[in-house]
């Protein structure tokens, strides 16, 4: 899923190749990160919706609403918390 | 990769089963007839000659003797050869004939234009004028021949739909002829086929075969578009079904976005026709909302992607000749991609 819509376009994310886009925060070391964006706890359900609609999740959010389903997007947020840093 | 939105270079290079041994169309299939042939005649002598090893070294002493005669090597040696590589030689002479048939002059055609590191297109009508631009996609009606008019700009590329037909080179200052034909509706993906330097290998395009009627009415409608001037004032292009944002649905203005995309530069490469936007230096514009790929084949289009692609591009594709745009801000970022999005 990551791949299909092509995350790495603005972010750096491990176990992704390419591309490794930088106009976003890097995502490595995601899963230790205290707050989302921020301004949101660090959740399964908050990751899953901000991953899906970032700006209803946090208003003013750069990052756009992703063409993605609600289980695509808890599928994105499993990645991210499951991936390990090399 | 699925659905054809997500990566050209993937989608012609991977996948079961692989592309190449996947024809959609008769070029391509002669050539995947002829590698299983020339694979199973290859395999069969090769089975024979080391069944002829096996039986000289360990076999027999009366098959020995034989197979160390004359006879053997006038048979073995020569007639069997003679005859299976003429007969090969024949079958595949008349099989590629295909690929060679005459062009009659009366098959659509369209130009590509080999850059670094894209692909430019333009739809030719009868009297070889330009009636659309456009960029990183072919489109084909279903059974119906077209011919593909390849150029390069600058080095030698080589064009390849797996799917589709064989490679052909992009040669700079020769026009190479190829004519296609698709026999099944779907997207295909393309690459170059040929190293033309810095990120050749994110040089990429994406097919798309379409029903004759839709085509014809697709290639139409393009046409019209194209041909249609912009009153000064207006903004280009139609919104369409933008992802809104419903927290602040009216954060993204694609009028922003124009006065952005002209204050920027991106027009001095960039063209969207009828409007004052009319550099022809990078993929013409006028419908990169419903374009099927960005980068060249290598990225989905949607909002995201379109965000970083402009703010970044050098980080997903470097080397490419569009600057990053990474001075300008993520609202600026949004409207410009909201005005994209609205050029259909």
């Amino acid at each position: 899923m990551i791949e299909r819509v092509s995350c790495g376009s603005c972010h750096v994310i491990p176990g992704v190749d390419w591309p490794r886009g930088r106009a976003g925060p890097s995502l490595e070391g995601f899963d230790d990160a205290g707050l989302l964006a921020g301004a949101l706890p660090n959740t399964p359900a908050n990751l899953a919706a901000f991953v899906r609609d970032a700006p209803a999740a946090k208003p003013g959010s750069t990052m756009p609403a992703m063409p993605i389903t609600a289980a695509e997007a808890q599928d994105v947020a499993a990645y991210l918390y499951g991936m390990k840093d090399e | 990769m699925s659905k054809g939105q997500a990566s050209g270079i993937m989608e012609a290079l991977w996948g079961w089963p692989p592309p190449v041994l996947d024809p959609a169309g008769p070029y391509a299939s002669s050539v995947t007839t002829l590698a299983w042939g020339l694979l199973i005649m290859g395999l069969a002598v090769t089975g024979v000659v080391i069944a002829a090893l096996y039986v000289a070294i360990k076999g027999p002493e009366r098959w020995r003797r034989k197979l160390g005669g004359e006879k053997a090597v006038w048979i073995g040696g020569i007639a069997f050869p003679a005859v299976v590589l003429t007969g090969l030689l024949v079958w595949g002479l008349a099989l590629t004939t295909s690929l060679t048939e005459p062009i009659t002059g009366r098959e659509a055609r369209v130009r590509i234009t080999g850059e670094m590191w894209w692909f430019r297109v333009e739809y030719l009508d009868s009297a070889g004028r330009v009636i659309v631009r456009d960029a990183n996609e072919l489109h084909l009606p279903l059974d119906r021949p077209v011919v593909l008019e390849l150029r390069s700009a600058d080095v030698i590329h080589s064009f390849w739909v797996p799917h589709l037909s064989g490679k052909k080179d992009m040669v700079p200052g020769r026009i190479n002829l190829l004519r296609v034909e698709a026999s099944r509706t779907g997207r295909f993906g393309g690459v170059c086929a040929e190293y033309c330097g810095g990120p050749h290998a994110l040089m990429g395009f994406v097919t798309e075969v379409h029903e004759e009627a839709d085509y014809d009415r697709w290639l139409a409608a393009r046409a019209a578009r194209q041909a249609q001037p912009v009153a000064a004032g207006a903004i280009p292009g139609r919104p369409g079904e933008v992802v809104r944002d419903p927290a602040e649905p009216q954060r993204y203005d694609p009028a922003r976005g124009w006065a952005l995309f002209r204050d920027t530069g991106c027009a001095a490469c960039h063209r969207i026709a009828g409007t004052e936007a009319n550099g022809l230096a990078g993929p013409d514009l006028t419908h990169v909302g419903t374009r099927l790929s960005l980068g060249a084949g290598i990225l989905p289009n949607h909002r995201g992607t379109m965000m970083g692609w402009v703010a970044d591009s050098q980080s997903i594709k470097p080397g490419n000749r569009m600057p990053s745009y990474d001075r300008l801000s993520a609202e600026e970022l949004g409207h410009i991609a909201a005005f994209l999005e609205a050029q259909k």
